[in-house]
């Protein structure tokens, strides 16, 4: 087996999310006066100008990464709650040592400040792995309290002790401009995250797929206790997982940095660390299914936005709407989990107590 | 509720299938093809064949869990079928009686749950039946014969008229077995229907009124139980004239002849007279035998303060089968898991060819030269949902492994090479869950055997198997050990370990009782053994410190 096959749940997938449109447009005309105009920038906004594309690939660049982030680990059988967490308190650390190193060529500068960024979060994704492997305590709990203390944490030093004095905004101060990766498709945030990304993506199908260790993370994801029959060392195969993606979202905090924000904004990772749930949900867990979930999930973010900006379209309704698509995707995707019946994944989490 | 002095004939029948036929589309397997069929009242029937042969389809199609067929089910006025499917399924959180109220759940006047009641009539009903299942117990801690024992009281719950039971005994000792056998009679007795889905013509023989042999989905032949016997049933199953003679004889089955074996009676490996293998071993310590392959040295067992294991002493010398056999809930998963590296002993040793374990993992146990074939097929022994070629290459990973990448190729001649030499009917490519039960226990075997270890722990290697298959479990086992590697064979089934054991040793209550050898190894001795008979006479036990669930009544 190297590829998980098509099959009849591609297809809800696709029906829910084509559910979630329908019920968008209903809820366009019913509450917009104008709903010809709203509907119109719902959907072709996205495609209209440069600005709004370039936007939108950039909102699927970060989503990707975080969204392989979240597949890696649920590949392997654990969940990683706190990719909110992490982005955030990694493009903290990012930002601050682009600051701290200013004076070295950014071929050197960026490179450290993202090395920085990933090991931040894979620090406080890896302590919940390490400490399910030493006391069997559960990651899912412990990935997210651990990234929920973080939150208000930065917040703290974004208006604290690491404010830019200089701006009355809440924020740190921005990055030395030689830092900032270029943008593609200016005026928009389009920027080279888009390629890491995408070879991101193709790393990991090889690593999961094609080779040996890959073999190991997969198969202790789906039966740890067959893994560790095997031989396999599944101890390793929970703080590895979680290392990794943590790792992951820790770069998407620094890529968000560098790329599009150049400072720490306070809440700006807003949703990042979710969606990329959702999105690994979409995506079934494989590498390369994130590349459609991210970008159906990016397309709809955009055009919420951009309806927003031209017509009535309130902020509510673009939260609702999300909400609906949040809800009918969820709904398509999370029982198709338990299809494999008594030995999926999800149960394998129930029987898991007694090895580690 | 009908008497039994009624001549069989004249009972209206409880059941009646006509005609079915049951394709199954996504496969294109026509599992069950135009079977008529009478349950009637007051009889058991014993509906046997090979894995594979349409009796679990045709049965459940029976009890309604199948919506489309082609064909008949009728059945006068109400009545309750239930089915025991063969695996039973809990909510493993939940207690034995919050799983089998489901549904049916009593109520107080208050429309509130009523605990008491549901637990007082789940232990009556326990108590008539006589089977020992504890309404309070976690589902999750039930033994598989307990489950097995406790999905069929849920059936009985519903009291139904046809009581359909899909391999009821195959995780069941002698002992419950024979519980299982009292509540089928009690029940026909009663006037109901009870249907016995099996392969163990022993079983047949003993409780069975009718009898009808399926094949390839067809009905081959419906019989009285009185008017046969178990040449008779095993040609039919088969379905082929096979020669018969005595020396063919194990289990009651009819041995089949493979092509190199054909013509040589005399050869039929009877264990004490297998030749190739050392002489098994009268005084392990004399000078001129080998060293142990494989030791226990006073192994104990304790988990949350009680003792599991105790003073476990075993050395297993090269071609060597060396059987472990007790009742289950005695320590038979506790010495499986011992023997493999997945449970660590709180005091003892273990030697692996002279060396001890650096850790209790089967990782160490492995590199030291242990093979293992566990109980558990469907979680430990099989990834279900990987690939059946990621199944059997599990062990060889490493070896497809260039510069960090798998191997496809490599790896894909090596699965379809042991695919062959194993005879397994399966797409590599597909699931494991894809595969039958005895297809299943093949990879896991050539994927064990793949290695070549000197040590193989077999635990319930024919559980749940036809006998074609176990056949071919029970030849690959002689075979190992006429190459010298030496066997660790942990079983229940009597007739197995009986079969095949050179060294017999029994457990009760998590210690050996006796080892027995040569002449010893008799059928009836290993059943008082396995009941703790003679440790009762001899130590005069203290019956208020017994925990056990079972009743420690001589049986005969």
């Amino acid at each position: 087996m190297s590829r998980s096959q098509p099959d009849s749940s591609i297809m809800v997938t696709v029906a829910a999310i084509a559910g979630a449109l329908a019920v968008t447009v209903l809820l366009l005309i019913a509450v917009s006066s104008t709903p010809q105009a709203a509907v119109r920038a719902f959907f072709i906004g996205p495609f209209s100008n440069r600005f709004y594309l370039g936007n939108m690939l950039n909102v699927f660049s970060m989503l990707a990464i975080t969204g392989l982030g979240m597949a890696v680990a649920f590949r392997a059988g654990v969940f990683n709650l706190g990719g909110e967490g992490q982005v955030y308190a990694s493009a903290l650390t990012a930002t601050m040592t682009g600051l701290a190193l200013a004076s070295l060529p950014a071929v050197l500068g960026v490179p450290i400040a993202l090395v920085v960024g990933m090991m931040t979060g894979a620090v406080i994704a890896g302590l919940s792995g390490l400490f399910r492997y030493l006391w069997d305590t559960d990651e899912l709990i412990t990935s997210f309290l651990i990234a929920s203390a973080c939150i208000p944490i930065v917040d703290y030093l974004i208006v604290g002790p690491l404010n830019d004095q200089a701006s009355n905004l809440l924020t740190t101060e921005r990055v030395p401009l030689a830092f900032r990766l270029p943008r593609l498709l200016a005026p928009s945030h389009l920027n080279p995250t888009l390629f890491i990304a995408l070879l991101l993506l193709g790393a990991a199908y090889i690593a999961l797929f094609r080779t040996v260790r890959g073999y190991e993370w997969r198969l202790s994801g789906l039966n740890r206790q067959f893994a560790r029959y095997g031989g396999i060392h599944t101890g390793a195969y929970i703080v590895l997982p979680m290392l990794l993606s943590g790792a992951l979202h820790g770069l998407a905090g620094g890529l968000f940095v560098f790329g599009t924000h150049y400072a720490t904004l306070v809440g700006f990772s807003a949703g990042l660390g979710w969606n990329g749930i959702a999105v690994a949900l979409i995506a079934k867990r494989h590498p390369l299914g994130v590349i459609p979930a991210a970008a159906a999930f990016a397309y709809l973010e955009s055009g919420a936005r951009i309806a927003m900006l031209h017509t009535d379209f309130t902020f509510e309704l673009g939260t609702i709407i999300r909400a609906v698509i949040f809800l009918f995707v969820t709904a398509s995707v999370v029982p198709q989990l338990q299809v494999g019946g008594r030995f999926n994944w999800i149960a394998a989490r129930f029987s898991r107590k007694e090895q580690t | 509720m009908l008497e039994r002095t009624i001549p069989a004939d004249e009972i209206p029948p409880g059941m009646e299938l006509r005609h079915i036929t049951k394709r199954y589309p996504e496969n294109d397997v026509l599992a069950v093809r135009d079977v008529s069929l009478k349950l009637r009242s007051g009889e058991i029937h014993a509906l046997i064949g090979e894995n594979g042969a349409g009796k679990s389809t045709l049965m459940k199609i029976a009890a309604g869990l199948l919506p489309s067929y082609d064909g008949e089910v009728c059945f006068k006025g109400a009545q309750v079928c239930r089915l025991v499917q063969q695996h039973p399924q809990f909510i493993p959180q939940h207690q034995v009686w919050e799983n089998l109220f489901l549904g049916i759940e009593p109520r107080t006047r208050w429309g509130l749950l009523d605990q008491d009641a549901a637990v007082q009539s789940f232990s009556a009903l326990a108590g008539r039946y006589a089977l020992p299942v504890a309404p309070r117990m976690r589902a999750e801690r039930l033994s598989a014969a307990q489950a097995q024992l406790a999905a069929i009281l849920g059936a009985l719950l519903h009291d139904p008229d046809i009581l359909i039971l899909d391999e009821p005994t195959a995780p069941c000792s002698d002992h419950e077995t024979a519980l299982v056998f009292g509540m089928m009679r009690s029940l026909r007795d009663n006037g109901r229907a009870v249907v016995l889905i099996t392969h163990k013509l022993r079983e047949v023989m003993e409780v069975s009124d009718r009898i009808t042999v399926m094949r390839h989905g067809r009905v081959v032949k419906s019989l009285l139980t009185a008017d046969t016997n178990p040449g008779e049933l095993s040609a039919l199953m088969i379905g082929e004239d096979c020669q018969r003679s005595e020396s063919d004889r194990r289990f009651g089955f009819v041995r089949r002849e493979f092509g190199t074996q054909s013509g040589s009676h005399e050869s039929v490996p009877e264990p004490v007279a297998r030749s190739g293998a050392p002489t098994p071993p009268t005084q392990p310590d004399s000078p001129t035998q080998p060293e142990p392959v494989f030791e226990l040295r006073n192994i104990n067992l304790v988990r949350r303060g009680r003792v599991l294991l105790e003073r476990l002493e075993l050395r297993l010398y090269p071609g060597e089968i060396l059987g472990i056999t007790g009742i289950r809930e005695n320590g038979l998963e506790y010495i499986e898991d011992i023997l493999s590296g997945s449970a660590e002993p709180n005091s003892g040793e273990v030697l692996i060819q002279g060396q001890r374990p650096s850790r209790y993992t089967p990782r160490v146990f492995r590199k030291l030269g242990l093979a293992y074939i566990p109980t558990d097929r469907l979680i430990r022994g099989a990834s279900l949902s990987s690939s059946v070629e990621d199944n059997m290459i599990l062990l060889e990973r490493k070896r497809f492994g260039r510069a960090g990448l798998l191997n496809r190729r490599a790896s894909a001649s090596f699965s379809s090479a042991l695919q062959q030499r194993f005879g397994i009917t399966a797409v590599l490519g597909k699931p494991m869950h894809t595969l039958s039960g005895g297809n299943m226990q093949k990879v896991i075997l050539s994927r064990e055997l793949s290695q070549n270890s000197p040590v193989v722990v077999f635990s319930e290697p024919s559980w749940g198997l036809d006998f074609r298959s176990s056949e071919r479990v029970h030849e690959e086992i002689q075979r190992l050990s006429a190459d010298g590697v030496g066997i660790v064979l942990i079983s229940s089934d009597i007739d197995e370990i009986l079969s095949l054991a050179d060294r017999i040793m029994v457990m009760y209550k998590g210690s050996f009782t006796r080892t027995l050898e040569g002449n010893d190894r008799v059928r009836d001795t290993i059943g008082e053994l396995m009941l703790g008979l003679e440790v009762e006479q001899t130590s005069a036990a203290h019956e208020d410190s017994r925990q056990s669930t079972f009743t420690k009544e001589p049986r005969q």
